[in-house]
């Protein structure tokens, strides 16, 4: 079914439903059509049966009643014959006797019909006295059972079945009676009841018949007619012989083969059907129904149109499908008007949801009924009003955001424009303050007056850092001192520690200067010991700020070939034809805190009358994050790479440092300051 | 006590201080912009831990793969916490774990046993 009817609008399912509901009504009535057809004619036939029934009663009552009258009327006419001979014997014209033989010639001399005749008995006590008869003349009739009842009765009718010698089988007799008290005579009339038709008054047996109206319907007729097929009582044929009828369809001989057939019977009592077509306005297919009369050979029928018998069928038909048409065309009514309505309303709530599709949602889904599509437009409405709200709520809150949104923009706008202005101020005054930092960096061409070959490499992590390298010409062109210093932090703070650091350092050069005493690099870490404690009050135990340094000094004198140097934390590595040498720093920091300001730092010597190379640098070389794990460059790594290149120009050993420094870090954040000198004497 | 959890960042380690297991970790690397003012609640933390606990032992795993010099300072003054604690009584016991490559770890470690030498230090290489 959903399959069928997936495709189909709600307006083709109800036609589909009324269809098929039609369609059931139809096929119920058409197959309870042959019942009722049977039944009709089942109703008609027994009617037919009933209404024979009757006609053939009928008939036998009025033609019993015919002979009566008939035989009555002899017989009393006779009876008066009798009393006339009495009379002229009283008024003594005749003789007693010859009154007798005038009775008896008279009475043996009249026939009744073909073999009917009159019979006068004579009783006395019970003793016939008298008898008349034409077969029998004189006879004793005593021992004759009829004449017996006849001598009792001495009036009115007996009936009885006689076989004369000469026939085949009995016949049905009747006599009349009438009683001569004078002579105590009785005299009769009998008859064979099948020769009595033709005395009677046919015309008048004709009349009482049609006047019964056996037939009811239009087209039925009511017909007697004799085991020889002649016509006693027909509507239309009179005098007329059946016999040589035949069925206008298959030429048969009906009513022949209907006698032949009653003849054949061993039954008296034989009723039955027969079918035959007949020419009456058109060939017309007839029933009939026929009872035989054995008493006299009578057959009674009833016969009828098949059609008028399937009439009421057929009318029923017509009517039935009169009916059904007009049922189609109102289910068809009934079923246009409910689509139509369902469509409707549906429409309706299509519409609606279009509306509501299309962002429209000032309008009011009105309830139209009382059922479940009202319950839905209701529930719609609601649905609707919501939405309707929810939508004004959002656009309400979508405008606010929007001016906030425009309110905010304009704020971070403004912000960003403010952080812009302070970021460029602040870089413009870092970028100076480089550029004074940068100032501080030694000139290089004084490198060249004291060694044979140099590198720097100085590489703040920002615009300015806390590392920083110093060069100063002492009292001589031979004396001079180099400081790689790795100050607290970097960025702006490890700046301004850089600026102190320089500051110190001055005053620490000024002093040797001024003096004539032995450079001591060991002494002068001591002395940037205390004076950064002092300087940013670290004694204080209060004190917030905590900072210092780490770093090397290195004193160089050309004219002795001595090198004397000193360290807080970070290693001093130097080449000479036996290897590499490493001085690792004092395991103290420069100014700090905790830093001891009586720490004595130690000092070294080395010899430069042989080649030497000496690098110092500050941990933002060694370490570095980087390497596939991100672990610290280290310091194994740098005394290798120095093993390697220790022997090139410094020209071709910066770029191996900055090549070494940067396929470490491959694109990992510089952690710190890096600064890294290399000296060749 | 309560537990001291903190999660690593770029430029500071994982803290894992549990008090009632009594194993303090930490595990990463250290280079924060104020390094003192970074380790002041950490290291007041383990100066109450220490004044909580009582002399069962005290395990400190220490797994830092890089150090700038301020942190190396705010080490010390961690190592220097431990030792008093130890001064006190308590019974510490530090494990300086490093990777092999990474010597920079390893002299930090050795460094800090050399400066602390009554603390029990072990050197724990990882592979």
């Amino acid at each position: 079914m959903n399959i069928f009817s997936a495709g189909l609008s709600i307006r083709n399912k109800i036609f589909l439903l009324f269809g098929l509901m039609i369609t059931i009504i139809a096929i119920t009535i058409f197959m309870i059509l042959p019942q009722i057809k049977e039944t009709i004619i089942d109703n008609s036939k027994k009617e037919m049966v009933t209404t024979t029934k009757l006609a053939s009663v009928m008939t036998e009552s009025l033609f019993d009643n015919s002979i009566r009258n008939y035989l009555r009327g002899v017989s009393e006419s006779h009876r008066n014959t009798v009393e006339y001979y009495y009379k002229k014997y009283k008024d003594g014209s005749m003789s007693e006797e010859e009154a007798l033989q005038h009775v008896e010639a008279l009475l043996l001399s009249h026939r009744l019909g073909k073999t009917g005749y009159m019979v006068v008995e004579a009783i006395d006590n019970e003793k016939l006295t008298f008898a008349v008869h034409p077969k029998a003349k004189g006879m004793d009739v005593t021992k004759v059972g009829v004449a017996q009842q006849v001598a009792k009765k001495q009036d009115g009718y007996i009936e009885y079945e006689w076989k004369n010698k000469e026939d085949t089988s009995t016949r049905f007799k009747i006599v009349a009676i009438s009683s001569f008290k004078e002579w105590q005579m009785v005299v009769g009339a009998t008859l064979y009841k099948d020769e009595l038709y033709s005395l009677m008054d046919k015309k008048e047996f004709r009349k009482s018949l049609h006047n019964a109206n056996l037939s009811e319907e239009k087209s039925s007729i009511f017909t007697v007619f004799d085991i020889n097929g002649e016509v006693i009582y027909h509507p239309t044929l009179h005098d007329s012989n059946l016999m040589m009828l035949q069925d206008e369809k298959t030429g048969r001989y009906f009513t022949k083969e209907l006698i032949e057939k009653i003849k054949l019977s061993e039954s008296d009592e034989t009723s039955g059907w027969m079918e035959y077509s007949f020419s009456s306005h058109g060939i017309q297919e007839k029933i009939m129904r026929y009872i035989y009369l054995p008493k006299y050979q009578w057959i009674v029928a009833s016969v009828i149109n098949k059609d008028e018998v399937l009439r009421t069928y057929n009318t029923l038909k017509v009517k039935l499908a009169i009916a059904i048409v007009i049922m189609l065309v109102i289910i068809i009514l009934l079923a246009v008007i409910a689509a139509n309505y369902l469509n409707k309303r549906i429409g309706h709530l299509i519409q609606a949801t279009q509306m509501l599709s299309n962002n429209e949602y000032d309008f009011t889904l009105i309830k139209r009924a009382n059922d479940e599509i009202g319950s839905l437009e209701t529930s719609f409405d609601n649905a609707r009003e919501k939405i309707k709200v929810l939508i004004h709520k959002q656009e309400d809150l979508t405008a606010n955001l929007e001016v906030k949104v425009q309110e905010r923009t304009t704020e971070l706008q403004k912000t960003k424009q403010e952080i812009e202005e302070a970021h460029k101020h602040i870089k413009d005054s870092i970028e100076y303050a480089s550029l004074i930092q940068s100032a501080l960096i030694p000139d290089h061409n004084k490198f060249q007056q004291y060694f044979k070959d140099y590198f720097a490499i100085w590489q703040p992590k920002d615009m300015v850092g806390g590392d920083i390298y110093l060069f100063e010409e002492l009292r001589d062109d031979n004396e001079c001192l180099l400081m790689v210093i790795d100050c607290t932090g970097h960025g702006v703070p490890g700046a301004f520690v850089t600026m102190l650091v320089k500051a110190i350092e001055r005053q620490i050069v000024a002093d040797i200067k001024h003096s004539d005493d032995v450079v001591s690099p060991a002494e002068i870490l001591r002395i940037f010991n205390v004076s950064m404690k002092n300087l940013l009050k670290q004694e204080d135990v209060n004190s917030i700020s905590n900072a210092g340094f780490d770093g090397q000094v290195v004193y160089f004198n050309k004219k002795e070939k001595i090198i004397k140097c000193a360290s807080a934390r970070n290693e001093i590595f130097y080449y000479q034809d036996d290897g590499l040498q490493v001085i690792k720093g004092d395991r103290h920091s420069i100014g700090y805190k905790d830093s001891d300001a009586n720490y004595e730092f130690t000092e070294h010597t080395i010899d430069t009358s042989k080649e030497t190379t000496l690098y110092i640098a500050t941990d933002g070389f060694w370490d570095q994050n980087g390497g596939e794990k991100g672990l610290p460059y280290g310091k194994k790594r740098l005394k290798k790479m120095l093993e390697n290149i220790h022997n090139e120009s410094m020209e071709k050993q910066e770029a191996e440092f900055l090549a070494a420094f940067e396929a470490y870090r491959d694109g990992s954040d510089v952690n710190d300051d890096v600064t890294v000198i290399g000296i060749k004497i | 006590m309560e537990d001291l959890q903190i999660k690593a960042t770029k430029y500071t380690p994982e803290i894992d201080f549990n008090a009632t297991n009594r194993v303090l970790e930490i595990k990463g690397k250290s280079y924060p912009e104020n390094t003192f003012e970074y380790y002041k609640p950490i290291n007041a933390w383990v100066q109450e831990y220490f004044a909580s606990v009582d002399d069962e032992e005290t395990l400190v795993n220490l797994d830092l793969e890089y150090l700038n010099s301020s942190s190396s300072k705010a080490y010390f003054d961690f190592f220097e916490l431990l030792d008093l604690a130890r001064e006190e009584g308590k019974s510490v016991v530090v494990k300086w774990i490093y990777d092999e490559e990474n010597d920079i770890a390893e002299e930090t470690g050795e460094d800090f046993i050399d400066d602390f030498e009554g603390l029990n230090i072990e050197l724990v290489v990882k592979s």
